[in-house]
Parts: structure tokens; sequence; C-alpha cells
């Protein structure tokens, strides 16, 4: 009973910081992702106009034809065996690497608030604790469900209840659903890596996800520390 | 330290629900999973009757050497089975959460018929936010 009570009063006491607003990190999350595919299906077929330009006028080597048909159906984009990455997985690259760049910048910030107070870091297992706990509540109000390690600098932290996955849905089932939750995580992914990396680890940061509200993030640390 | 599946058996002794987290458990067919928990229903049955202690309402805990099965009795008849590892303690909250889920999730859902398998996607996923790999 005691502890009960101490652990409450100290929660009362000391907050904990909550950095953002819930309902308009969700909104902000899905208006976001539908702007940046539009505007990097731009990006890229301008670079596509460019290049096919530049073949036209000789400056630079035509590129190789595309393999045989081995495709028995043109949208089956799942296998990599021919080597060219086909169409869809492109843009979303392209998609995902600007919501992770935004991502970055908005965890450095982050973690320069959350860490003003908090004494010097022991080792990466602390820094890691500290994205488990503080950086995650912070930005999604819990706590990361389970934390393992292989102790040489690989963390995977699963969260079983994700909160800006929690919401998808689609009408064509959970397969679909799960497709495109995977661009709705490329944002927070980019909030740890710039976390982690403001603090000073420059690592990766995979995210991926097996059944809907359950994420997995697989963060790779540079093996000098 | 593992939760490895779970089951709802109900109320006549169907298996109506079957999920598997952790590994740890054999892979079964699900005309064998069928079985089992229908000859689960059977000894639950039979075990309120050995009681020597006054009347029971049945087998809480069945401990083998590598797992052990936690069995909730709700007051309807229906049965939900929890098989973990020997060291897991929190067999029986994970049960009274799986309970609350089940009554949120499938007993509220108007196109779910009682007693029937089922196919809740609302109930998968809160049964993975409560679960998630079974994995401390």
């Amino acid at each position: 009973m005691q502890a009960a009570s101490a652990s409450a009063l100290s929660a009362l006491a000391d907050p904990p910081a909550r950095m953002v607003d819930g309902a308009a990190m969700d909104y902000l999350l899905i208006e976001a992702v539908n702007a940046l595919r539009v505007s990097s299906a731009v990006a890229s077929a301008r670079a596509k106009k460019i290049e096919h330009d530049m073949v036209e006028a000789g400056l630079v080597p035509p590129p190789p034809p595309p393999p045989p048909a081995k495709q028995q159906n043109p949208r089956d984009s799942a296998s990599s065996t021919s080597g060219k990455i086909p169409g869809p997985a492109d843009e979303d690259e392209g998609v995902r690497s600007r919501l992770e760049a935004i991502g970055m910048h908005v965890g450095g910030n982050f973690a320069e608030r959350l860490c003003r107070d908090r004494p010097l870091f022991s080792d990466s297992l602390d820094v890691i604790k500290f994205v488990c706990k503080d950086l995650w509540v912070s930005c999604w109000d819990k706590q990361v469900d389970n934390l393992r390690t292989n102790h040489r600098g690989v963390y995977v932290l699963q969260d079983n209840a994700f909160k800006p996955i929690s919401r998808i849905s689609s009408w064509e089932g959970r397969q679909e659903a799960l497709k495109r939750a995977k661009l709705y995580v490329a944002l927070p992914a980019g909030i740890i890596r710039g976390a982690l990396s403001r603090i000073g680890f420059q690592g990766t940061v995979v995210p991926e996800i097996t059944t809907l509200p359950q994420c997995t993030f697989q963060i790779k640390l540079p093996k000098n520390t | 330290m593992a939760i490895f599946s779970l089951w709802v058996i109900n109320k006549a002794g169907g298996l109506v629900y079957q999920r598997n987290f952790a590994d740890g458990l054999a892979q079964l067919t699900s005309n064998e999973y069928l079985v089992l928990a229908g000859t689960l229903h059977g000894i639950h049955a039979i075990t309120s009757r050995l009681s020597p202690a006054g009347s029971s309402s049945g087998a809480q805990v069945i401990e083998g050497e590598t797992f052990k099965m936690t069995i909730l009795l709700t007051a309807t008849g229906t049965k939900f089975v929890l098989l973990t590892s020997l060291a897991e303690a929190t067999a029986d909250s994970v049960l009274q959460r799986v309970y609350e889920a089940y009554a949120d999730a499938v007993m509220k859902n108007p196109f779910h018929t009682p007693e029937m398998p089922i196919r809740s996607e609302g109930f998968d996923t809160r049964i993975t936010s409560l679960i998630g790999t079974g994995q401390p």
C-alpha cells in the first residue's frame, strides 16, 4: 500500500512532461503523409523527366532495359529477385525518407528539452531506457511494453498498442491496413532516430509492424559504445 | 516467463477462439485444438465433482513439467484458458483482462452469434495490445 501511494504522489509532484497534443499529432500525421506522398510523386516525376531529357540529348547512356517479364502480375511488387525496384516501392521510399527527416528534426528538439534537468547518461543502455520511458511518455502517453537487447548494440523496442497506428483500419481488410500503416510509423522512427543522434548516438531505427496495433523498432547503435 | 497461448471455450465445450503467442508449444492442426478443448471441457466438469472439501467449481490451475494451464470459469459457463510457462505469475490478471476484452469486443458486437467461433478484428486487436508476443 505504501509503495503504491508513494509512486502516485511522486507522479503528482513531478508530472512527466507531455510534449505533444495527441489529437493534433494524429491529424498532422494523416495530413502529412498524404501531402508528402503527392509532393514526392511530383518530385520523382520531375527527376524522371530530367533523366529522360538527358537520355534523349545523349548526355547519359540509356538505362539498361527492364528485365524480361517474369512478373505474372504487374502489381506484384513484393519480389525483388529481378533487381530493379518497381514503381510503388520507389515512391514510398521518397515519402518515407522525407517523413523520417521531419521526425529527426522533431526528435532532436524533443531530446534537448527532455534532457534539460537530467544528469549525464551513463551508457547506451541508459539512453535506450530514456527513449523507452521519457520519450515515449511525452510523445505517446505510455511506456514501451518490451525491451530486448543482444548487448552488442542492437535493441528491440516493442509497443503492443502503438498510438499512431492504433486507429488505422481499411475496408479492404487487415493486410491492406497493415501495408498502409507502414508509412505512418516512419515519422515516429525519425523522432527516435533524431533524439538518439542529438544525444550523440548515430544509429539506425527500423520500424516493423506484424499485427496491427503492435509495432517493434529495431535500433542499431554503432559499435564503439 | 512467457504466455504460450489463449483458448476460449463456450459452455457446450466447443473451442471458439484459439491463438498462439510465444513459441514453445507444438504446432497442431485446428482439428486437434478442437479435440483438446473438448477434452479439457470434460475433464473440468469431472474435477468439479472430485473436490474433497465440499462443492467446487472445477480445476483452476493444471501444471505440467514445462507449462501450466490457468482456467477462468465465468458465471455463464465460458472458459478462458491461458497456457503459460511455469514461472508466469500474471496469468490470473491477464485472464481477467481477457474476459473484459471479450465482454467489450465480442459480446457487444451485433454481428457475433453467441457460442460460435469468434471472428472479430476488434477482439484480436485488444488481445494483441494486452498480451503482445507473450514474451516478458
